[in-house]
């Protein structure tokens, strides 16, 4: 009997979201203190490290929004991605192993308390934790509404299932998610990153295989195609130029530095050296994964115009269209469990920085003290932070309105401008001080905040995150020539000449 | 002179590359537009009418960028493990990305000039100098820190004096208050 490619698709879905679930039944007796749930005990190889940076870095946005990037734009959007090598040796070299040996020296369990501990500052610790929260609201309600579509749109193929509400897809992905968060916390996170990262590779290998295969040319009488209806669209630039493309590239690449759902995952391997292992294994998951991003956009780009594929509706179509139309079933399964996984390792980071900046980070800037029993208060933060996160997807979805596009606007690039500058500059350079870090905090948000609010385009289409980033590595390094603080505290002193 | 101060002294001359850039009124279809026959999908347009004017600055740009990139790194790693063997490493690794920065840039402008182009490993020549050359050429980094990291980034004098540093804390806790 032939089975259906719909159930085919469910199935590997399905199985992809048990297999989260054991990994978070797992990882319940492993997770006994708030350490655990935020760092896993600072215990971890560095084949699971690795798995968890790069699939943490490349969420659901790769599999979805990039192949639909490149079928509206042609190129451009690969300096996001071709960025990726420089991004991750910089973020290696200035940040790893620093943010790793101070978290061991100071026990620390988040990225605020590793910067309030370095320029000593309750406010650098505050601003940090609230960057991060407004950003993690806006990610994880786009990761939530993600997930929730994605389902509706695999269930409704299914007969059985056919028109399902979008809540009720929410309310199931969302309980896969909080389940493995709130049993096994970051332990759990980062084991079903590790599955996630294998699938997101296996899947990355063979849509590459599959892509070359749709045109009998291969990828060369793909470009044609392209090149002969617009011939810019796969030269270097892509259709959006140049401009935008470098502001994509230096916010994209300096920023992965900044991000901090990447920065935490640097303190949990269980020594500095692994951190020579964990760089290439990352590189290379990415580079990986990655290529789908390129070879189903150029594809499906090429189908359409030579008249192998209608019109697109959405440019994020592109990749379900492609797997439904040039894929074997089975791929299209492991594929889309794929994406399940981009999607849920990112969204799973987020729940934990959050949860980490609500009872952990806030309380102590504000208390000068942690919570009691911060266990249990992480347990509940990310259930509580999952459900805000899920109303904000679905009142955006159902009402409309910019709540998800303003709190986005605090995502990569907001990151990328108040993070950056104290990680990359501040932990390596004794000269910086608190009034330059908290400078450089407040410049990123007003930036941002004003770019989004006042609906401001900027010109040749520049990132509003690459002109926050710029001001605020300027204002960071300004200010600190220009003022004193307090010293660099001895043993992080010791550090940084380490 | 100190790298930070190298780093601002870039930082702030992109800000005026930037600034330069912004203040062009664009030609052609700087970002685009909308293509009628297929909804959702853009073109570019005429390449060399958008692209002329910008080429000098854009060329400036991602040369300070890939020396910022540089001197990040640099700015990271501490006095002693500076050696030549560092600075060598590094200046091969910003090398590599210039050299492939440049050679986009001229094999984009020969097309825009000729109209016509090759194409390699399945995408025109500019465009395989972006998806190969930029991205392997950014890989030396990442292939230093493997082979270098015991002799720049995490020496074994390093790591003995992370595991005094420890000792000491174990044995006498620090009395800097803890925020």
């Amino acid at each position: 009997m032939e089975i259906s490619r719909e159930l085919i698709v469910l199935f590997c879905v399905g199985t992809y979201m048990l297999l989260s679930i054991v990994v978070g039944l797992w990882a319940i007796r492993r997770t006994r203190s708030a350490q655990d749930f935020f760092i896993a005990g600072r215990s971890l190889g560095p084949l699971v490290v690795s798995m968890a940076v790069f699939s943490s870095t490349l969420s659901g946005f790769g599999f979805v929004g990039g192949p639909g990037l490149v079928y509206a734009t042609g190129m451009s959007s690969i300096w996001m991605v071709c960025v990726s090598a420089l991004g991750y040796a910089i973020a290696f070299y200035t940040v790893a192993k620093s943010v790793r040996m101070i978290s061991e020296l100071r026990d620390t369990l988040s990225l605020p308390d590793i910067l309030a501990d370095r320029f000593g500052s309750s406010t650098v610790r505050l601003l940090t934790a609230i960057t991060i929260l407004l950003g993690v609201l806006g990610y994880l309600a786009t990761q939530i509404l993600a997930m929730a579509l994605v389902l509706q749109s695999i269930l409704n193929e299914v007969p059985a299932f056919a028109g399902i509400n979008l809540v009720i897809c929410a309310v199931i992905s969302l309980s896969v998610l909080v389940f493995y968060s709130y049993t096994g916390g970051i332990v759990a996170s980062v084991y079903t990153d590790l599955i996630q990262g294998l699938v997101m590779i296996i899947a990355g290998i063979l849509i590459v295989l599959a892509a070359v295969h749709v045109f009998e040319g291969g990828m060369a009488q793909a470009s044609q195609v392209i090149f002969n209806n617009d011939a810019e669209a796969i030269m270097p630039f892509g259709t959006m130029g140049m401009v935008v493309c470098l502001s994509w590239f230096f916010m994209f690449g300096f920023g992965l530095a900044g991000q901090p759902h990447v920065i935490t995952k640097f303190m949990m391997n269980r020594n500095v050296k692994d951190t020579r292992i964990i760089l290439p294994i990352t590189l290379f998951g990415y580079v990986m994964a990655a290529m789908l991003w390129i070879s189903i956009g150029v594809v499906m780009r090429a189908a359409v115009i030579g008249g192998l594929a209608d019109p697109l509706a959405k440019a994020d179509m592109a990749a379900p269209i492609f797997l439904g139309l040039f894929a074997n079933p089975w791929l299209a399964g492991v594929v889309f469990a794929g994406l399940f996984a981009a999607i849920m390792s990112t969204a799973d980071a987020f729940l934990n920085i959050g949860a980490a900046a609500i009872i952990h980070d806030i309380p102590k800037a504000l208390r000068g003290k942690a919570l009691q029993h911060e266990l249990k208060w992480a347990r509940l933060a990310t259930i509580g932070l999952s459900i805000l996160a899920a109303i904000f997807a679905l009142y955006s979805h159902y009402v409309g309105g910019q709540l998800i596009a303003i709190l986005g606007a605090f995502g990569w690039g907001m990151f990328a401008a108040a993070l950056v500058p104290l990680v990359v500059l501040g932990l390596n350079w004794k000269g910086a001080t608190k009034a330059g870090a908290i400078a450089a905090i407040a410049v990123s948000i007003v930036i941002n905040i004003g770019i989004q609010l006042l609906s401001l385009k900027l010109p040749f289409a520049m990132a509003g995150g690459f002109v926050a980033m710029l001001a605020s590595l300027i204002t960071f390094i300004s200010v600190s020539l220009f003022t004193t603080g307090p010293n660099v505290p001895e043993d992080i002193s010791r550090v940084m000449d380490i | 002179m100190r790298i930070i101060h190298l780093i601002l002294g870039g930082l702030i001359f992109l800000a005026i590359i930037v600034v330069y850039i912004a203040q062009q009124p664009p030609t052609g279809e700087a970002i685009g537009y909308a293509q009628s026959n297929y909804p959702g999908m853009m073109a570019g347009g005429e390449g060399a009418e958008r692209s002329a004017p910008l080429f000098l600055p854009i060329l400036l740009w991602q040369f300070c960028v890939i020396g910022l990139g540089i001197a990040f790194i640099i700015q990271a790693t501490p006095v002693h493990n500076r050696t030549i063997g560092f600075y060598g490493a590094m200046f091969v690794s910003g090398l590599a990305m210039a050299a492939s920065w440049a050679a986009l840039m001229l094999s984009y402008k020969n097309y825009l000039i000729s109209g016509e182009t090759a194409y390699i490993f399945g995408f025109p020549l500019a465009t395989s100098w972006l998806v190969y050359g930029i991205w392997l050429s950014e890989a030396f980094l990442a292939l230093f820190y493997v082979i270098g990291f015991r002799r720049y980034v995490f020496t074994e004098e390093n790591e003995r004096a992370f595991a005094q540093l420890l000792a000491e804390k174990k044995s006498a806790p620090s009395q800097e208050e803890r925020l």
